[in-house]
């Protein structure tokens, strides 16, 4: 077990930012934080890396606690702040060896790391220049080289993907992807669902302070009741004919508002059952004018649990 | 330990130095504000001090005396009784007095041990000057007094006749009396130029200093902070990072400055050693004030804007950039409680009068005792997270 939150507890002042929070995360899993904006995810976070203290429970990695061991988890950990925490006046390759000498590289060791941490984010070209010259996806990719630089067992990454154009975050996104595939243990953070559907083995979706859910994508989607939702346009709508489609087996539940020509269907299985879902409604005299099935996604899992989307 | 120190020490260092503004408040500014300030109240009339004479003999001698004095024409003299003298002094009208006592005459006909008291203001720095003055022209005096008695003894004339003849006689002949004029008026400007220098030093040294423990507040904002709490650093050592990277910045700049404002308007700071412990105590007194007025602002701009008027009317008050003798006295007195002051006493016994370490043991010593209280409380008000 490479990490494992037990029951934790945060609060500033009366606030309860961070809700018994337990989870693990096993060596080389890229495990990921859904969560709306004030989540908590950030907080949740910081308390893991040892960085702001926590009122209850506890945080171990490699069996260790973090309260007792501090200084050594830290140096397991690279973390990827939200905001770019970097040397604004300071050339990219300085900011790397500070940051690989406050890790405690030394000498050549750390002169070659910065090299390769460049490489890796692509940046070798403007090694010299001042990061305030940089484009915002040019800082976040050095903000995630800064963390690569002691070449840390976990990463932690905060939402690395803020603010930037499409092609910076597939490039980061990339990047993260190759980063597990070499091994690391990452955490990633986010409120875009497809970053965390495409770059997470396990989720954990966290909504004021609260885990309220926590598996596999797969599992996740399974979770929903009635898993995808079929939209059927209709005409000639009768009681008769939605009872029997709702006597199917697979079919979880169907929405039906009166003068509308709409029916929500939430099934399981929805491709293999669609196919009686329709041959059902023609034989009632229901005219079928368009089908359309939603798959299950982390999104409307959300929506389900909490009755909100992830971003507004 | 001692590694990560000097990493976040020398990072500062280095990151002050990248940038071209730090430049102009270290270095330009404290030589510019030198020079104006320096150049304006030196030279002249405007320095010449003005000291009453309370001749309470009036013999020939005393006259002698009084004349020898004016003819150094180093201050501007007047004359009334010694009640007079002392209500002027106390109300700032004059500089100082001389106090010529009854029986001057007698006394140095007899050879008997001689008091001239001069009372001047406790902050008036070219008292050592005006001591001078009065005690070579009391040498001279002496010298023709003692000539003259002896002639007389030997020819039976009266002394007075002989004494005017020879004292005349060595003040055309000397030559001694232009030398001294051009040696004083010189070292009264010489003493402003160094007393705007120290000053001005000093101050932007703060203000530099006040910029520079600003990246702690800077950082916070900018997320580095936040980084750097991520990093396996404990907070001793970051702590003991920052602060020597404050005080060697504190010391390139001073040093620089020492270097420049000695080439350039030939100013001498004195003894070393004691010019660097004065002075680290000093530094050690801003970081402190710095860090402390750090702990009650959000972010580095009210740090700045905040700490620069405490630096710029301390400064004011500590006798930065005029002489101290034209403040009204309770002022003199305010001045005691700020550091700057004394920070500028022991520089300029360091510099004017050739003090050592032996000669600024207060000054040093109350300036320490700044520095611990400062720092002891602005190190408590440094916020980890
Ligand atoms: N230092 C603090 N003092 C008081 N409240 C805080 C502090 N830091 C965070 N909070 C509160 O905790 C809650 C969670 O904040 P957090 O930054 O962890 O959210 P987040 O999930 O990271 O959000 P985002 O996606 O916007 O980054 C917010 O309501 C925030 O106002
Ligand atoms: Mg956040």
């Amino acid at each position: 077990m490479m990490l494992e939150v037990k029951h934790l507890m945060k609060s500033y002042g009366k606030r309860q930012i961070v809700k018994d929070v337990s989870f693990t995360i096993n060596k080389g899993e890229s495990f990921g934080l859904l969560g709306p904006n004030g989540a908590g995810k950030s907080t949740l976070i910081s308390t893991i890396c040892g960085l702001i203290s926590y009122d209850q429970g506890e945080v171990y990695v490699n069996n260790q606690s973090i309260k007792k061991f501090p200084l050594v988890i830290k140096q397991k950990i690279g973390i990827v702040p939200q905001e770019i925490a970097l040397y604004p006046t300071m050339s990219a390759k300085d900011n790397l060896m500070f940051w690989g000498k406050m890790y405690g590289l030394k000498g050549a060791k750390a002169s070659k790391r910065v090299n390769e941490v460049l490489e890796f984010v692509d940046l070798k070209d403007r090694a010299k220049d001042r990061i305030e010259t940089f484009s915002g996806g040019m800082k976040r990719r050095i903000n995630i080289g800064a963390a690569l630089m002691h070449e840390p067992e976990i990463l932690i990454m905060d939402e690395p993907t803020v603010g930037i154009d499409p092609q910076s975050r597939n490039h980061i996104l990339e990047t993260v992807k190759k980063l597990n595939e070499s091994g690391k243990t990452i955490i990633y953070t986010s409120h875009y669902m497809e970053e965390v559907e495409y770059l997470c083995d396990r989720i954990g979706i966290i909504d004021n302070g609260e885990v309220i859910a926590l598996g596999t994508q797969k599992e996740l989607c399974n979770r929903l009741a009635g898993g995808s939702v079929v939209h059927l346009d209709v005409e000639n709508k009768t009681e008769q004919g939605i009872d029997s489609i709702n006597e199917i087996k697979n079919v979880k539940h169907i929405v039906s508002k009166q003068n509308e020509t709409k029916l929500e269907i939430y099934v399981n299985e929805a491709h293999e059952t669609m196919g009686e879902i329709v041959t059902t409604a023609v034989n009632h005299g229901i005219k079928v004018l368009a089908v359309e099935v939603q798959e299950p996604n982390l999104e409307s899992l959300f929506l389900q649990l909490t009755g909100r989307t992830l971003r507004d | 330990m001692i590694r990560k120190i000097a990493t976040v020490a020398m990072f500062e260092l280095k990151r002050i130095f990248k940038k071209p503004q730090s430049y102009i408040i270290m270095f330009g500014m404290p030589l510019l504000f030198t020079l104006i300030f320096g150049s304006l109240l030196s030279g002249g009339e405007q320095v010449k001090p003005t000291i009453t004479i309370v001749n309470n003999d009036n013999s020939t001698l005393a006259n002698n005396y009084i004349d020898e004095i004016q003819a150094k024409d180093v201050m501007k003299l007047n004359f009334t009784d010694e009640d007079r003298a002392a209500s002027d002094l106390s109300d700032h009208k004059i500089t100082g007095y001389i106090l010529i006592e009854k029986g001057f005459e007698k006394h140095l006909l007899n050879e008997e041990k001689l008091n001239i008291m001069f009372k001047h203001s406790p902050e008036y720095n070219g008292a050592v000057m005006i001591k001078q003055v009065l005690h070579n022209s009391l040498q001279k005096i002496m010298i023709s007094t003692k000539a003259s008695t002896v002639y007389s003894s030997l020819t039976g004339d009266s002394w007075e006749g002989i004494n005017t003849k020879i004292s005349n006689e060595l003040k055309t002949s000397s030559g001694l009396k232009t030398e001294m004029i051009t040696k004083n008026s010189e070292m009264a400007g010489m003493q402003n130029m160094s007393a705007r220098s120290a000053g001005f030093t000093i101050m932007f040294v703060m203000m530099a200093m006040l910029s520079s423990t600003g990246v702690i507040l800077e950082a916070k904002q900018t997320g580095v902070w936040y980084r750097l709490m991520a990093t396996p650093t404990s907070r001793l050592e970051l702590l003991l990072g920052y602060l020597l990277g404050f005080f060697l910045i504190g010391w390139v700049q001073f040093g620089i400055l020492m270097a420049v404002s000695t080439i350039i308007f030939n100013i001498t700071w004195g003894n070393i050693v004691a010019n660097i412990i004065l002075i680290s105590a000093l530094l050690i007194c801003t970081i402190g004030i710095s860090l402390f007025i750090a702990g009650f602002v959000k972010t580095s701009e009210q740090q700045a804007v905040f700490g620069n008027l405490v630096i710029i009317s301390t400064c004011m008050l500590a006798g930065v950039y005029w002489p101290l003798e034209i403040v009204p006295n309770f002022m003199q007195e305010v001045a005691r409680f700020v550091p700057q002051f004394w920070a500028l006493e022991g520089l300029m016994e360091l510099m004017v009068r050739g003090g050592s370490i032996i000669d600024i043991v207060e000054p040093i010593g109350i300036l320490l005792a700044f520095a611990i209280v400062f720092l002891g409380v602005g190190i408590t008000r440094v916020r980890f997270d």
